[in-house]
């Protein structure tokens, strides 16, 4: 297991080495950091949304919440001129606030009914955005949610740069996946998993599983509205639509496609998802069609999802050692 | 408020709710038969209003045939969704039926888009004029499909009812394992579901299609609408979808003409929203899971 | 000494009375069958007592509290765990992990503590290792620890069941027909495994069709049908009343 764990951490700073270097690489192209960033922030989404999902239920408020981060965060700037720094935590607090208030009377529901009820909730928050022109811009939206500008170390850095907002989507992503992978590899995490597994029978051992769902619906949600004030004063411009359910069926699917068992899932899944849609984009319509066969063809022809790819390749490898015996595997750390 | 503007609103709370039901029976069928998500509804609603324009508005054939033809169209594509794509996931997780039909989503709206064109179109109208009932005006067209749709779901509960195959499907719905051991062919019994309740989304498009304008993008909303009411009335229960399509039929209605669209549609939401706190398996549903 | 009290209990769904004014209690250190056909309203007396259910009239006292509002949860914590009739258990988890779970009630655990892996959540987390070890040694399923508990022999997944109940440290311990499904050597083993729990000082209640096991192992028995007490007493008492033969042992003995 100490080998396995070390591969994965020699990897994980491998990609994270990469991503550092990226705009070196590319030689500071402008279309390719767009792209760093929105997997960043899409990363971030699914990683968010999957630690809802490790106690057993699917979010799909989920966007609703980014949108809640993202008009604070725009709201904040444009009547306040309050800057990003500021906004980002007060943001992610009242998607939190909100996420706390109404997951109380959520968690009530079940299963099925849980989805369809985050559904409610998602649309209902999306509508409010909509409805609300005074205050909130109506379907227009809300426009100049201009990014900030640091002075440190006697450094200047204006974030309408493309490369530093790069950096700033980096470092965010890189804290919230941190996090929720401690999270999930902590007596937290196999809580969260036991509910998910078993919610009567870890009732019945102790587990006070209302107060785990809502604490960790409340930090997932906190995370979707930090994200949300970074894509509003990134893209500079939001409204209604960005956050409807789309988004958070694209969440979803990135989980399901990467994988649901482990934190790589999501991570996986957004990452190369986001790219395979940039790559389709010059098909126009056919963009969208493509990305729905991938969907299909994945969860029909590898329901593990790609997370499950190591494995696979470590299987095939030691096929062909035959001295080799695999190595049992570790079920106490079953879940990671 | 007038009672012409009152009564305006029940005749299309009334007709809205027929439809909406029979869009909402086909996927509470689906729903409770083989206990996956079928997220990918709504565009079969949407395939069967175009199968109904190419064959009424541009080939000019019977109208009434068209809605046939189209309903056996979109029954045959659902047989080869379930066989092909859903069968496959029968057991596994529920978060593969809903990635695979968000799959189909993409597939099959921007397909249209491609396909049909982003051109708003609709269907000519089968018959015209119309009466004053209690000042409202009511046009003939708006009767006939909704007594068709009253006909056809009174024959959809008759065949659940009355008919083998029907009271099959219940069984099925109700416990498949009890129902397998009693020698109920579960596997033919979900295709066929499939197909009905598929069939059920086009007829629904076909009417809806002929009433409104039709779009390629227009499945999505019938989706919502249809999952909102199966949810709200219980999942399989056909009864519940019926009720609940009533309901969400007559908050359209009268929200919309008093308040805005917008309202309304918030105003649904928050209805069903606390129906699930309240009673979480849904007015009529049986608690699973 | 009292310890569970079962105070004129009733428990209704809608028009169906499960439950009805049903009365009994239970000492300290007592192994005490809880028998009647099915459908007589046993697995809901548990349901009631751990808190799945509100009693509809009637209290439950444990160690003179009464826990008749209480969710499961917060009797688990009292210190009252139970078993199911049907296999439960973290199927995708390793044996230990199981049993670790059930160990979360009794140790020290804090969110930030956990998130920031601390001294103290390190070596809490070292200490429910060993403690749930011990457990499973006692269970007789030390060598299985690794392996995931679907994998399991139908007879070692409730000693699972039992393990990850023993590892919340109960004082009343509740098991649901624990030897269903099993061969003559198994119930012996599972027989032994009672006495031993007994024998650390927790109290049972333990509903069982097995008769000669019921009749072998309690202290006492309480006999109910149609959700309410019909008989109650010793093993040797209950085998010669009447009203038990009519109701439920069908006037011969059988075993399950």
């Amino acid at each position: 297991m100490n080998e396995k764990t070390k591969l994965a951490t020699i990897s994980w700073s491998l990609v994270l080495i990469l991503a550092l270097l990226l705009p070196v690489f590319c030689n500071y192209d402008k279309y390719i950091l767009h792209t760093g960033i929105s997997i960043a922030f899409n990363i971030a989404l699914a990683t968010s949304m999957w630690l809802i999902w490790t106690l057993g239920f699917v979010s799909f408020a989920h966007a609703g919440f980014m949108g809640i981060g993202a008009y604070t965060s725009a709201l904040l700037f444009t009547r306040l001129g309050w800057p990003l720094w500021v906004n980002m935590w007060l943001a992610a607090g009242m998607a939190a606030m909100i996420a706390l208030i109404i997951s109380v009377p959520l968690m009530r529901t079940r299963a099925v009914y849980f989805f369809m009820a985050s559904w409610a909730i998602g649309e209902v928050i999306k509508r409010i955005f909509a409805y609300y022109r005074e205050f909130f811009g109506g379907w227009d939206g809300i426009f100049d949610i201009l990014p900030p500008k640091l002075s440190i170390f006697g450094l200047k850095i204006d974030f309408a740069s493309r490369i530093a907002y790069y950096y700033l989507a980096l470092v965010f992503c890189t804290l919230i996946v941190y996090a929720i992978y401690r999270i999930n590899r902590s007596r937290t995490g196999m809580i969260y998993w036991s509910i998910h597994e078993g919610e009567t029978l870890a009732q019945h051992v102790g587990i006070n599983i209302l107060k785990h769902k809502v604490i960790a619906f409340t930090v997932a949600c906190f995370f979707a509205g930090l994200t949300g004030a970074l894509y509003a004063h990134y893209h500079t411009y939001i409204n209604p639509k960005t956050f409807d359910i789309w988004q958070s069926e694209f969440s979803l699917v990135h989980i399901i496609v990467g994988g649901l068992n482990t934190v790589a899932g999501p991570i996986l899944g957004a990452l190369i998802l986001t790219i395979v849609d940039e790559l389709l984009r010059p098909t126009g319509y056919y963009r969208v069609i493509f990305f729905g066969i991938i969907v299909i063809l994945t969860v029909l022809f590898m329901p593990g999802g790609l997370e499950t790819i190591p494995d696979k390749v470590r299987s095939l490898v030691n096929r062909f050692r035959n001295n080799r015996k695999e190595a049992p595997a570790d079920a106490v750390t079953y879940h990671r | 408020m007038s009672l012409d503007t009152f009564t305006q609103m029940t005749l299309t709370g009334v007709n809205l709710g027929l439809m909406y039901a029979l869009i909402a029976i086909g996927l509470t069928l689906i729903f409770g038969i083989m206990r996956i998500i079928q997220y990918a509804h709504g565009e079969l609603f949407m395939l069967g209003a175009y199968v109904l324009y190419y064959w009424f508005a541009v080939l000019k054939w019977p109208y009434w045939l068209g809605i046939i033809a189209s309903a056996v169209i979109i029954f045959i594509l659902g047989v080869g969704l379930q066989v092909l794509l859903f069968r496959p996931l029968h057991g596994k997780n529920i978060l593969y039926s809903l990635a695979v039909s968000m799959g189909l989503i993409f597939i099959i709206s921007s397909g249209g888009l491609i396909g049909f064109g982003t051109v708003v179109r609709g269907i000519p109208s089968i018959v015209t004029g119309g009466v004053f009932i209690l000042g409202a005006f009511f046009t003939y067209e708006r009767m006939v499909i909704s007594l068709f749709s009253a006909v056809l779901i009174a024959a959809l509960w008759f065949f659940l009812q009355r008919t083998t195959l029907g009271i099959a499907m219940r069984a099925v719905s109700e416990d498949p394992e009890v129902s397998s051991l009693q020698g109920v062919n579960t596997q033919r019994i979900h295709w066929i579901a499939f197909g009905l309740g598929s069939a059920l989304a086009a007829v629904a498009g076909c009417l809806m299609g002929t009433l409104m304008s039709i779009v390629p993008t227009m499945g999505f909303m019938a989706t919502m609408k249809a999952f909102m009411i199966v949810i709200m009335g219980g999942l399989g229960s056909v009864v519940g979808a019926l009720i609940g399509g009533f309901i969400i039929g007559f908050i359209d209605s009268f929200l919309t003409t008093i308040i805005s669209a917008d309202v309304a549609y918030i105003m649904g939401f928050m209805a069903i929203f606390v129906i699930l706190v309240f009673k979480p398996a849904g007015l009529f549903g049986q608690q699973w899971e | 000494m009292q310890l569970l009290t079962i105070d004129n209990v009733s428990m209704h769904f809608g028009g169906l009375k499960a439950i009805v004014d049903l009365n009994f209690s239970i000492d300290q250190g007592e192994i005490r069958g809880l028998i009647g056909p099915n459908g007589a309203g046993k697995t809901t007396l548990f349901n009631v007592i751990s808190g799945v259910y509100r009693p509809t009239k009637g209290s439950i006292v444990f160690k003179d509290k009464d826990i008749s509002n209480l969710k499961p949860h917060r009797t688990a914590r009292l210190g009252i765990v139970r078993t199911f009739q049907a296999i439960t258990l973290f199927k995708n988890f390793s044996v230990l992990k199981n049993v670790m779970v059930g160990c979360h009630l009794h140790s020290k655990y804090s969110y930030w503590g956990a998130l920031l892996n601390t001294k103290a959540t390190q070596n809490s987390e070292k200490d429910n290792e060993r403690k749930s070890m011990d457990i499973l040694e006692f269970m007789g399923l030390a060598h299985y620890k690794n392996e995931m508990a679907a994998n399991l022999p139908h007879g070692h997944q409730r000693a699972l069941g039992i393990s990850i109940a023993m590892a919340a440290e109960p004082e009343l311990l509740m098991l649901d027909e624990p030897c269903t499904g099993m061969n003559t050597e198994e119930t012996a083993e599972m027989v032994g495994l009672i006495n031993k729990i007994r024998d650390r000082g927790i109290t049972l209640l333990l509903i069982e069709h097995d008769m000669k096991v019921v009749m072998g192992i309690c202290d006492k028995i309480t006999v109910i049908n149609f959700g309410m007490k019909i008989a109650e007493g010793t093993p040797e008492k209950i085998q010669n009343d009447e009203g038990v033969h009519e109701a439920y042992l069908g006037g011969e003995n059988h075993a399950a």
